[in-house]
C-alpha cells in the first residue's frame, strides 16, 4: 500500500514538472523575444561606477543579442569627466549623475537617443523630475536615483546625529569619513550653512572651504568605496553616504544607523548616456532598453540597493524596498517623499564657478607643513654643500701634494 | 666601420621604444606644463607652483626619512647576506626579494589593514590588556609604508657592492692592526660608498613621488606630491599636473645628479636606474 501511495505521488510529481517549466517559459519569454543579433560580433564598452551593476547581466546580454560588453568603472563623476574629455578611450555606455548629465549636454558631449530602439522608455517613472538635467529629455534615461545622509555606527556615536553637523564633532576625531569628490564635499558644507548647492556667488564657495578646513583635521580620510570596509568593521564611526550604500552596509553590521540630515541634503539621479565618441550607437541603444527591461533593473537594483526608477521593477514582490528593507524611518523618508520636498538638485554649474570649485576642492586637499621641516630639510642640504666643498679641497690638495711628492722623487 | 654600423642597427628597437615611450611623453609633459586648457602658452602654471611649496617639502622630508631608515636598517643586512655562505646568500636574498612579487597596492593595503584601531595589531593589544595604540594616519605608517615598500631597493645595491669588496683587502686591514671598527670605517665604507649612493637613489625616488601610500596610510594630513599630481589628473586640472610631474622630475634628476658624484669615480658602481 505504501508503495503504491509512492509510486503515485511521483507520478503525480513527474506530471506537474512540465507544467512549472511551461509557465517559467511563458514568463520568461516576453522580454527575451525583443532582442535579435542584429549587432552580433560587436563590443560595447560600457564606463560606470564602482559597484554599480549586477555584473552577470552581461552574459544574458552577450547571449540575447551576440554583443560583448568590455566593463570598467571610475570612482567619481570629476574622472570619468577626464577621461571622456581627455579622449584616447573610448565609451559607448556611462552612467553620470544629474548635474555632470548637464554638464556634458552643455558641452555637447552626448549623442541624443533614438527612442524607437529603447521601447522600455514606457516604464520610466513619469513624476521622476529629469528636466533639471536633461531639459528636452533627449539624452539620458535615468538609472537610479537616490540621496546623501549620514550613516553612523550606533555602537561608538552615543549623542543623538541630527544631520550633516555631527560629521564635525571632535569627540569623534579621526572616525569620520567624508566623500572624495568636490560636489559632494561642498554640498554638506552649504548645506550647514544653509546656502544653495548651485550657487554661483564665490563668497559662498569660500565660506564652504573655511567651513571644510575646520572638519579636515578630525578627518580619517577621503574616500568613495572604502566606506564599506571601514564603517562595517567599526574603524570609522560616522560618514556622510549615499543611501544605497548605507543599505548595503547595513546588512554586514546592524549597528549602523541611517539619519536624513536636518539640514536638508541632496537628492540625485544618476542617469544612461551615449557619449559622442561612442562608435556602436546602435547596440548602445539596445543596451539600455536591455538595462530598462523590468526583470534586468531588478536584478541590477537588488544588487546595488539604490531606489528604481522603473515602475514595474518598483512593483514586483523581490524589490529589496518591499522585501528586505526593515528600517522604519527609511520607509517613512519615501513615504513621505522627504528627499523630493527637501532635498536639493545639483545643477550644471556655470564654467567660471566650475573652475572656482576643482580649485578649492585641490586647495582643500593640500596639506601643510610646519616650519621646522623646512629647518631641517634647509639645514641638511646646507650641510650636503659644504661637505661636498670640503671633500673637493681635500681632494685638491692631496692630489697637489702627491704630485709634489712625486715630482720630488722622480 | 661596419661593426660600428651593425651595432647601432642592434640598438635601433631601444632606441624607437626610447623615443616613443620617453623622449614623446617628457615632451607632451613639457607641453602641457606650459599651456592652459585651451592650449594656449601660459607661465600660469609655474607660477602657481609656489602654493604647492609644502606639500614638495613634506614629500622631501618623509621620503629622505625612509631613506635614511632603510639605510640603517639595510647597511648590516647586505653586510650580513654579503658574508654569508652560498646557500645562505640564495635563501636570504629569496626573503628580500619575496614581497616584491606581491602588488605594490596589495602590500600597502595590507598594512593599512594591520594597522588601523581596529585592525590586526590592536585587536591582539586589546587582547592582552593593552588600549588601543593609534598607529594608521600618522607620518610614521606613511614612513614605515614607504620603508617596507622600497627596502629591497636598498639591499640589492649595497649587497652587490659588498660582495665585490675583496676578502683580501680587509684582512690586509686587520693584518696592519685596524681594530673591527676601524676596518669598518676606512675600508667596507669607503669602498661601499656607490652602493649606498644608488641604493639612496632607489629609495628616496619612488618615495617621493609615491602616491598610493600616503592615501592609504596617511589619511587626509599627508597629501603627497604624487598624491596632488593624482588629483590634478582626475579632477581636469591635467596642465597643472603636468607643472608638478616636471618639477618632480627635475627633483629627480637632481637627486640622481648629486648621487652621481658618489658614484662617478667608480664605473662599476654607476646608478642602476
Amino acid at each position: 500500500m505504501k508503495r503504491l501511495l509512492c509510486i503515485l505521488l511521483c507520478a503525480g510529481l513527474l506530471a506537474m514538472l512540465p507544467m512549472t517549466a511551461a509557465a517559467d517559459g511563458a514568463e520568461a519569454t516576453p522580454y527575451e523575444s525583443n532582442y535579435t543579433k542584429e549587432f552580433e560580433g560587436t563590443t560595447l564598452n560600457v564606463y560606470n561606477w564602482g559597484e554599480y551593476i549586477d555584473e552577470s547581466i552581461f552574459e544574458d546580454f552577450e547571449d540575447l543579442t551576440g554583443i560583448r560588453v568590455n566593463y570598467s568603472t571610475y570612482e567619481t563623476n570629476e574622472s570619468m569627466y577626464t577621461k571622456l574629455v581627455a579622449g584616447g578611450a573610448s565609451y559607448d555606455i556611462i552612467i553620470p549623475s544629474d548635474y555632470m548629465v548637464a554638464r556634458l549636454i552643455n558641452e555637447d558631449r552626448l549623442e541624443k537617443l533614438d527612442w524607437s530602439r529603447i521601447p522600455n522608455k514606457q516604464f520610466t517613472d513619469p513624476t521622476l523630475d529629469t528636466t533639471t538635467y536633461d531639459p528636452t529629455n533627449e539624452y539620458s534615461i535615468p538609472f537610479t536615483w537616490g540621496f546623501v545622509g549620514v550613516v553612523y555606527n550606533s555602537k561608538y556615536v552615543t549623542d543623538p546625529v541630527t544631520g550633516f553637523a555631527d560629521l564635525w564633532n571632535g569627540n569623534y576625531a579621526g572616525k569620520i569619513l567624508t566623500m572624495n569628490n568636490s560636489r559632494d564635499v561642498f554640498a554638506i558644507a552649504l548645506s550647514r550653512l544653509g546656502m544653495d548647492y548651485n550657487t554661483e556667488d564665490p563668497a559662498h564657495w569660500q565660506a564652504a572651504l573655511d567651513l571644510l578646513r575646520q572638519q579636515k583635521p578630525l578627518l580619517q580620510g577621503y574616500v568613495t568605496d572604502e566606506i564599506y570596509n571601514k564603517m562595517e568593521s567599526g574603524e570609522a564611526w560616522i560618514a556622510p553616504c549615499y543611501v544605497g550604500d548605507y543599505l548595503a552596509m547595513v546588512e554586514n553590521n546592524p549597528d549602523l544607523r541611517f539619519v536624513y540630515p536636518a539640514e536638508g541634503s541632496n537628492t540625485f539621479i544618476d542617469a544612461v548616456c551615449i557619449p559622442k565618441s561612442s562608435k556602436n550607437k546602435a547596440a548602445a541603444e539596445v543596451f539600455i532598453n536591455f538595462l530598462c527591461e523590468p526583470e534586468i533593473a531588478l536584478r541590477n537594483i537588488n544588487e546595488i540597493w539604490y531606489f528604481t526608477p522603473n515602475t514595474v521593477t518598483a512593483e514586483m514582490e523581490d524589490y529589496f524596498l518591499t522585501c528586505e528593507v526593515a528600517d522604519e524611518s527609511l520607509l517613512q523618508l519615501l513615504e513621505d517623499k522627504t528627499p523630493q520636498t527637501k532635498g536639493q538638485i545639483f545643477h550644471a554649474l556655470s564654467p567660471a564657478t566650475q573652475k572656482n570649485l576643482e580649485e578649492l576642492w585641490l586647495t582643500l586637499k593640500r596639506s601643510s607643513v610646519g616650519w621646522y621641516v623646512y629647518a631641517v630639510l634647509g639645514g641638511a642640504l646646507v650641510l650636503a654643500l659644504l661637505l661636498s666643498v670640503i671633500r673637493r679641497i681635500k681632494k685638491k690638495k692631496a692630489e697637489a701634494l702627491y704630485e709634489s711628492d712625486y715630482g720630488r722623487s722622480a | 666601420m661596419k661593426k660600428r654600423f651593425s651595432s647601432h642597427l642592434v640598438g635601433c628597437p631601444y632606441y624607437v621604444w626610447a623615443a616613443i615611450f620617453i623622449v614623446v611623453p617628457v615632451l607632451m609633459v613639457l607641453y602641457y606644463s606650459l599651456t592652459d586648457a585651451n592650449g594656449a602658452f601660459t607661465l600660469d602654471n609655474l607660477k602657481n607652483l609656489v602654493g604647492f611649496s609644502d606639500t614638495l617639502v613634506l614629500s622631501i622630508w618623509l621620503g629622505a626619512i625612509a631613506t635614511v631608515i632603510c639605510l640603517i636598517i639595510s647597511y648590516p643586512m647586505a653586510y650580513i647576506l654579503s658574508r654569508s655562505g652560498a646557500n645562505t646568500q640564495r635563501t636570504l636574498l629569496l626573503l628580500v626579494m619575496l614581497p616584491m612579487w606581491i602588488n605594490l597596492l596589495l602590500r600597502t593595503y595590507s598594512w593599512m589593514t594591520i594597522l588601523e584601531d581596529t585592525g590586526l595589531i590592536n585587536t591582539l593589544l586589546g587582547k592582552l590588556g593593552i588600549g588601543p595604540i593609534h598607529m594608521i594616519n600618522t607620518s610614521g605608517a606613511v614612513v614605515l609604508g614607504m620603508v617596507y615598500n622600497f627596502m629591497p631597493y636598498m639591499i640589492m645595491p649595497l649587497y652587490s657592492i659588498m660582495t665585490k669588496i675583496d676578502k683580501t683587502t680587509i684582512e690586509a686591514a686587520q693584518d696592519l692592526g685596524a681594530s673591527g671598527l676601524q676596518v669598518l670605517g676606512k675600508v667596507i665604507f669607503p669602498l661601499s660608498v656607490p652602493g649606498i649612493a644608488s641604493g639612496i637613489t632607489m629609495v628616496f625616488v619612488p618615495s617621493v613621488s609615491t602616491f598610493y601610500i600616503s592615501q592609504k596610510l596617511g589619511g587626509t594630513g599627508y597629501t603627497l606630491i604624487g598624491d596632488v599630481i593624482d588629483n590634478q589628473f582626475t579632477n581636469n586640472a591635467r596642465n597643472m599636473g603636468a607643472t608638478l610631474s616636471l618639477v618632480l622630475m627635475v627633483l629627480i634628476l637632481l637627486c640622481m645628479a648629486v648621487m652621481n658624484q658618489f658614484t662617478a669615480e667608480d664605473d662599476e658602481g654607476a646608478i642602476l636606474v
